[in-house]
């Protein structure tokens, strides 16, 4: 068989499926123009409801704080900040900063106030994922490619606390690789990043200063989500899972080192709610995250002990908030 | 736009001057939502996220369907959108989460699963480069020239040609199939 009889019978395949769904919505449920109509109103209505998931996230937070001081059985509770080089502390004076997808093709980044509850608009049109520096300064967001006449590689940039000095850390030498970073290391130096051309895919290092010194660190791609507290480790959101298929409704948390050793993944393959993020613990024990089904769940660096957190009876989380009303 | 989209910008930039809207938008979603679907579901490969795509990309022409309904063909610019947000890794995966939650409380997804060799091409095709992905699907779910594909990935049609090759080559040899005759 050749591509091109292959590629028709797909094609059909796909053309017959929506004409199913078609014959399936004009006769059970409600004509086409009126499902748009609902998703339009069920987008409006998630904004509604954003401010509450916003004050859900802050819960979320608490509850990760606390999670660093679960006990693990096989070792003593250790006091904070012994035997780390540097727990990470990174939002300053309690503001929390976080993203809103508009349903357009940008992101908008906010802050709040935890105290106050009181969010800031930084009118910034952005990729998801903003991360605070370890020293609350600056706020690390990635560019957007720009219009094709004048598009440029993806790079990681930061403006500071308030959305002001925007800066792109361009140090990168090869113009084809497009790179969006999501976590500082511990003391500042580094960023874990996703990169990505037509070919390649991968997680890189490169410097927090000026985007250069770029160094793969895992051919497998995928966003990440931490550094581990003595900086050796990056935790990340693995797209595929390694050797397998591709997956869709989720990813695999997967660890690598700095300096691309030890590459494991310690959930199962798409166990993990997409993009949800991933948080190492103070003392290196934890790492936190989103399953699949929207639970919070922590698993150790080595996969092992993984388990559920408990939560409130409305406790599922939503990793993705709208914006307020 | 996602740094997992690519590197050019979804919806700007190489747009036709916007004049009056010439067609209700009920008129368009109703003409090109069968093929808005088509799309989304080959490159996304989901039963359940692919509507939703499809709707994320009316909803933002809805939006500004005073500018978008105005140009020569607004087709093209949702059928960019939509390219790109079914091979976007967070876009995808955010229509898909929530989509799988209300699954979960019962709702059925509406697109029924393809063949087993439906399945198996298009898995293939998503699991090539995105751009290939967005061109192969492109130009072969609408018989689609090549000056259309690329003028609605805003890429040049040399470009296309070669990512057309390249994707073609691949899945070849992904599902041993035999060459095409030239």
């Amino acid at each position: 068989m050749t591509f091109e009889s292959r590629a028709r019978g797909a094609v059909l395949d796909i053309h017959r499926a929506v004409e199913v769904m078609e014959m399936t919505t004009s006769t059970k449920e409600p004509r086409k123009i009126e499902r748009f109509d609902q998703f339009r109103d069920r987008k409006h209505r998630n904004r509604r409801i954003g401010a509450l998931v916003v004050a859900g996230a802050l819960v979320v937070t608490a509850i990760v704080v606390l999670v660093t001081n679960v006990p693990r059985k096989d070792k003593p509770v250790s006091p904070a900040g012994e035997g780390t080089s540097a727990p990470a502390e990174t939002e300053p004076a309690g503001r929390i900063v976080y993203d809103v997808y508009d349903g357009g093709n940008d992101t908008r980044i906010f802050t709040i106030d935890v105290a106050a509850g009181e969010p800031q608009d930084l009118g910034i049109d952005t990729d998801p994922t903003p991360v605070w520096s370890p020293d609350g300064t600056r706020i690390l967001i990635t560019t957007t490619g720009g219009p094709p006449e004048e598009a440029t590689p993806v790079r990681p940039a930061t403006v500071a606390a308030e959305g002001s000095d925007y800066r792109v850390l361009d140090g990168l030498e090869d113009p084809s690789l497009n790179l969006g970073c999501s976590a500082y290391s511990p003391d500042g130096t580094l960023l874990a990043c996703s990169g990505y051309d037509e070919l390649v895919s991968g997680v890189y290092t490169v410097r927090a200063s000026d985007g250069g010194g770029l160094r793969q660190v895992a051919d497998v791609g995928g966003i990440p989500g931490d550094f581990s507290p003595d900086g050796q480790e990056i935790v990340f959101l693995a797209d595929d899972t390694i050797g397998d298929e591709p997956t869709s409704e989720g990813g695999t948390l997967t660890v690598v080192g700095i300096d691309g050793s030890g590459l494991r993944e310690i959930t199962p393959p798409a166990g993990v709610q997409a993009f949800s993020g991933a948080s190492w613990s103070p003392d290196g024990e934890w790492i936190a995250y989103i399953d699949v089904q929207g639970r919070l769940s922590v698993v150790h660096p080595d996969g092992t002990s993984r388990h559920l957190i408990s939560m409130p009876p409305e406790g599922q989380i939503d990793g993705y908030p709208e914006p307020p009303a | 736009m996602s740094f997992l989209e690519g590197s050019r910008s979804v919806a700007e930039g190489s747009e036709p001057v916007a004049v009056e809207a010439s067609e209700t938008f009920e008129d368009f979603y109703v003409r090109e939502y069968p093929a808005i679907v088509g799309l989304a579901y080959a490159l996304s490969g989901s039963r359940s996220g692919a509507e939703d795509l499809a709707q994320e990309a009316f909803l933002v022409a809805h939006r500004g369907w005073d500018r978008i309904g105005g140009f020569d063909e607004p087709g093209v610019w949702v059928r960019r959108v939509v390219a790109n947000l079914s091979v976007s890794t967070i876009r995808r995966r955010v229509v898909e989460t929530k989509a799988l939650a209300r699954i979960a409380l019962g709702q059925t997804p509406a697109l029924p699963e393809l063949s087993a060799e439906g399945v198996e091409f298009w898995r293939a095709v998503r699991s090539l480069p995105k751009r290939q992905a967005q061109v192969i699907a492109l130009r072969y779910l609408e018989d689609m020239p090549i000056a259309e594909v690329a003028r609605i990935l805003g890429m040049a049609e040399g470009t296309v040609r070669k990512q057309l090759f390249e994707g073609r080559k691949k899945v070849v040899r992904l599902l041993r199939l035999e060459e095409d005759e030239a």
